[in-house]
Formats: C-alpha cells, structure tokens, sequence
C-alpha cells in the first residue's frame, strides 16, 4: 500500500517536472493576423499600415448576425486591430498626427462609426476606454459582391484613397489623404 | 466625321477603364503562413513589456534547417514581411543595449550556433532589404533540440532576472536572453 503511494507521487513529480520543462507555444489562429500597406511610387516607406485578424464569415448574415450591430466591434479578431500613420493624415476627413491607434467600429445597417483609440495593444474591445478616443466618424455602409473573410484593403481612384473594410456583402470607405494632398488641394 | 470617331473610340476606351475599376476589388486571401503576435507581459493585465509580429510557414513534411532554410544564410525569422519586435522600455539583446522602439528581427541559422540581428529598417519583406548599416545589435545563440512543432513559433520565459525569447520551429530550439532596463 505504500509503497503504492511512493510509486504514485513518484510518477506524478517526474510528470510535473516533464510538464515544467516543455514550454508551451500557440496554435496557429484560426482566424489569422494578416498586415495591410498602403503605399505609393513618390516615397519607399508605407504611409499606413494595418494589423489585423480576419474571421471567416459563419453565419447566413455576417453583419446584425455574427457581429451585432450597434456594438462596438474590434472590427477583425482577436488582438484589436491597429493602425499605424507613418505620418500626419487625414482619416475620415479629420486630422491623425502620426502614430499607431486602435481601430474599432460600431457597425450599422446603413452606417457604421470609426473609432481611432491610443489605448493600443489590447485585447478585443474588453479595454476600450472612451476617453481615449482620438477620432469618431461615420461612414455610410455600401454594398459589394460577398467576400467570406474579413478584409481591410486600400483603393486608389483619381484624387481619393480609402481604407476599405470588406466583409460578406458590406463595405466600408474610409476617405484618406496626406497633409500634400490636403495642402494641394488648398 | 473621323475626328468624331476619335473621339467616340476614346471615350469608349475610357468608359471600359472606369467600368472594370467600379466593379470589383480584390481583396488577399488568407496566408498560407499566417502572421500572428505574441506579446511579453510580466502579468495578464499588465501593459507589454515586447511585441513580436511574425509570420508562421508550417513544416509540411520537409526537412527545415539547412535545407529549406539553408545555414549560413539571412533568414527573415518567419514568412512573407519581416518578423518585427517592439521593445517598449529599454532592453539589452545579447550583449548590446537597445533603446525602446520597433526593430526587425534577422537571423543567420547554423547547425550548432545562430546569429541574430535588429535592425533599425522597419517595415520591409523578407531579407531583401536588409543592409549590415541599419544594424542595431548582433547576438549569437546556441542551438537546442526540444519536441517536435509544426508551425514555426516565438515564445517567451521569464527567468526572473531576464527574459528568454525563444525562437522554436521543428525540434530546433533558439534560446536568446533579453534583459529589460527598468
């Protein structure tokens, strides 16, 4: 019988020592992180950058289903999406300095807010802080043809840039301009 | 009449670049090695102490070190943009004193020994980029073997007195101590 005991605290010590040493490291994420640049063919840097995780569409409808609307949003997965202005920018025709924000949403069926937060490396929206808000605007909600993962890319026509936000049927764009082009403008 | 025609021709030209630019946009697919964060804190709520964002290419049967990822040559720590790790106070990597900031993160793989590099050139794809004059610090690593991952993997440990940063994919395992300048 004791020896019963021995042999058992034996075996789970050897155990939890195995267990110490092996160290843990995570499982690729089903809904991935992906990196989005906009760039131009005037300067080698990026002028923004976006990190973000992309959820696959789940439900017959992504928008009001899968993400409520009238909720803040981390509008991606996992990590809250941020954005890095490589410099001075107008986002939403509001002015950004320079630097790396937060981007949450708050989705709607005709129109969405975009919210830029200096709360940066957090976790979903379980950290977001109002007060932190750098910028709110609201974009009116367009409709494309279905794309299954969430996606944030950048489009280009004559004289504008948009940040596109695309999931299933919806999308949204977000006007973007450097101080140049501000300025040209005037 | 024909300057009509002309006229008519380009405008016809213009109204098709138009057309197909409304249409659609496309948009990337998922990575076939995605990218994905890892942060160091010294407590779950705490603000990070290090950020890696890194790509993570997969075994897929083949043999990785010296043959995928050939030795002696720059390998970009990941897949497809160079993996980027953010310090957010002052630290010392290896033997060199960094200052808090963003750096990407280089390494020159060998059978027993690894050199890792920072560098100061942020935001570049894979090594092409990479020149000797952005170098910030240089460290060298030894090799260890540990259980098999199929995805390649960063981790961190704290050790009290520093941290490891441990670069893992295969059985192969790189350990380098990162001490943080409170």
């Amino acid at each position: 019988m004791n020896k019963k005991i021995i042999t058992s605290m034996l075996f789970c010590a050897l155990l939890s020592s195995v267990m110490s040493h092996a160290q843990k490291f995570d499982n690729l994420d089903s809904d991935p992180v992906d990196i989005a640049y906009l760039t131009t063919k005037k300067i080698p840097k990026p002028l923004v950058k976006v990190v973000y995780g992309r959820p696959q569409k789940e439900s017959t409808r992504v928008f009001g289903e899968q993400v409520p609307y009238g909720e803040i949003w981390r509008t991606g997965a996992n990590e809250a999406t941020e954005v890095k202005f490589f410099t001075d920018m107008s986002f939403g025709r509001k002015l950004v300095k320079a630097g790396t924000y937060v981007m949450h949403t708050i989705p709607g069926e005709e129109e969405w807010t975009i919210i830029l937060n200096s709360n940066t490396d957090t976790w979903g929206c379980y950290f977001y802080d109002e007060t932190k808000d750098v910028v709110r605007i609201r974009i009116p909600a367009r409709e494309a043809e279905v794309v299954d993962v969430f996606s944030i890319g950048f489009k280009e026509d004559f004289k504008n840039t948009f940040m596109v936000l695309a999931w299933d049927d919806t999308r949204i764009d977000i006007p973007l301009a450097t101080q140049e082009v501000i300025l040209a403008k005037i | 009449m024909k300057r009509i025609y002309f006229n008519l021709g380009i405008a016809f030209v213009f109204s098709i670049l138009f057309l197909t630019d409304a249409a659609a946009q496309e948009f990337r697919d998922l990575d076939a090695s995605p990218h994905d964060i890892v942060y160091f804190r010294t407590n779950k709520i705490s603000p990070p102490k290090i950020k890696v964002l890194y790509g993570r290419p997969k075994k897929n049967g083949r043999e990785i070190f010296g043959n995928v990822i050939p030795f002696g040559k720059i390998w970009r720590v990941g897949a497809n943009e160079a993996t980027e790790v953010v310090f957010y106070n002052d630290v010392v990597f290896g033997e060199t004193e960094v200052k808090a900031g963003t750096y990407v993160l280089y390494a020159i793989p060998d059978q027993n020994e690894w050199t890792l590099i920072l560098s100061s050139n942020t935001d570049v794809w894979g090594t092409y980029e990479y020149e000797e004059k952005y170098d910030v610090a240089r460290t060298t690593a030894k090799v260890s073997k540990a259980e098999f991952l199929e995805a390649f993997s960063i981790g961190f440990k704290d050790k009290g007195k520093h941290i490891n940063m441990v670069l893992a994919w295969d059985t192969t395992r790189i350990t380098a101590p990162i001490k943080i300048i409170l």
